[in-house]
């Protein structure tokens, strides 16, 4: 006998209430009996939600690509492989390409490394959990070189630029310990990456960061007071 | 969503039971499901709704499970393979609330809140109705829904229970 079955006759034995269960909670699917494939692929549709919404960097439209991809990526373990692999090949070639001041295709392999990156953390997630994730923070040193390169290498007041986006990488930097799941992360690298495009193309480059950064530290400022009330608590 | 464990002193121990299954084939908790066996991805639910304290009960110990708490273990979500209903006892006082799931059952998480945030003991109960089939049957009009808060007391009465 299964220990939770010799615990379940134990527990009514010794009278211990019975608790009836909402009406309809099997055929609403938020209780299943895991026995079969069918409840197999109900179990899936619920647990995906569950595990994308776990990332914070994954945006609703996002989150929607993720949902139909994932469960192709995880099922096969070489594109598993390829999914990780892919965030810092692609953060290569856009610092490569920065570097060598191919602007658009660096802008577009570090968007793609961006969007790839909640995907990446979600094959890896069960493999990092106690390890510093080295590739990760090398490809974001790299997306951030990228950045960097491509800013200098386009238009004037290239150290203005310099200077902001390494301001801008303290934020983040600040992020880490201060906005865990808060303000700040929900103006995260996806959107500004998009306004910094938009900006560039619109040769204001330069306003455009000093707004990034002054959201970025006031929402960092904001963080940084719940901080100690949430310790407190 | 709030942590669910506000105080560690009352929080419950979730113990996670994966009975014997069909033979011939995996147990529903090692079922993989988006790459990873279900077990994970359950232990992963307790993580993210706060538990800190897991146990998981098997009859053997299938190869997959050591290779799960190795990945999931860690300071704050501390997980336990128990074998025998003497390892649960000792892991336990009598006063130590323990959260019974049963490791095929899924369960959404704001159902599954409700019932670790609830004080006393209880038994789940679902109707005797068609859709509740695959669970099993307390009596006549009721079925088990896989899930039950219990506590240490219970824990070491159920393990002198003689095996049959």
């Amino acid at each position: 006998m299964s220990l939770g079955f010799r615990l379940l006759r134990q527990a009514l034995q010794s009278g211990v209430p019975l608790q009836d269960m909402e009406a309809g909670l099997v055929l609403d699917k938020r209780l299943s009996k895991i026995d079969g494939a069918v409840t197999v692929q109900i179990a899936e549709e619920h647990l995906l939600p569950a595990s994308l919404d776990s990332e914070d960097v994954v945006g609703k439209g996002l989150s929607r690509i993720g949902r139909k991809w994932l469960p192709a990526i995880l099922a096969r373990p070489w594109a598993v492989m390829a999914t990780a692999l892919s965030v810092p090949a692609l953060s290569a070639v856009s610092a490569s390409l920065g570097y060598f001041e191919y602007i658009v295709g660096a802008a577009a392999a570090g968007a793609l490394a961006l969007v790839l990156s909640p995907l990446r953390k979600l094959c890896l997630s069960a493999d990092y959990r106690s390890r510093r994730d080295y590739i990760g923070h090398a490809s974001l040193g790299l997306l951030a070189l990228a950045l960097a390169l491509i800013l200098w290498a386009t238009g004037e007041a290239p150290l203005d630029r310099l200077f902001l986006t390494a301001l801008l990488a303290l934020a983040f930097w600040m992020q880490k310990t201060l906005g865990q799941r808060r303000l700040s992360q929900q103006f995260s690298l996806i959107p500004i990456a998009l306004l910094l495009t938009g900006a560039s193309a619109a040769g204001l480059v330069v306003p455009a960061l000093k707004a990034v950064l002054l959201i970025k530290f006031a929402l960092l400022v904001l963080d940084a007071r719940k901080t100690p009330e949430t310790n407190q608590s | 969503m709030a942590s669910i464990v506000e105080q560690e002193a009352s929080s419950p121990l979730v113990l996670l039971c994966v009975g014997g299954g069909v033979e011939g084939a995996p147990h529903p908790a090692f079922q993989s499901m988006l790459g990873k066996p279900f077990l994970f991805h359950q232990l992963k639910q307790l993580e993210r709704l706060g538990v800190s304290k897991v146990a998981v009960s098997v009859e053997s110990v299938p190869p997959a499970l050591p290779t799960i708490v190795e990945q999931l273990d860690r300071p704050g979500f501390n997980i336990r393979i128990l074998r025998t209903p003497a390892d649960l006892t000792a892991l336990v006082t009598d006063s130590q609330p323990v959260f019974v799931k049963s490791a095929d059952v899924q369960v959404s998480d704001d159902i599954l809140v409700g019932l670790l945030q609830r004080t006393g003991r209880f038994v789940t109960r679902l109707p005797e109705q068609p859709e509740h089939s695959a669970f099993e049957r307390i009596d006549l009009a009721s079925r088990w829904a896989g899930l039950a808060m219990i506590d240490g007391m219970i824990a070491r009465q159920a393990s002198v229970i003689p095996e049959g």
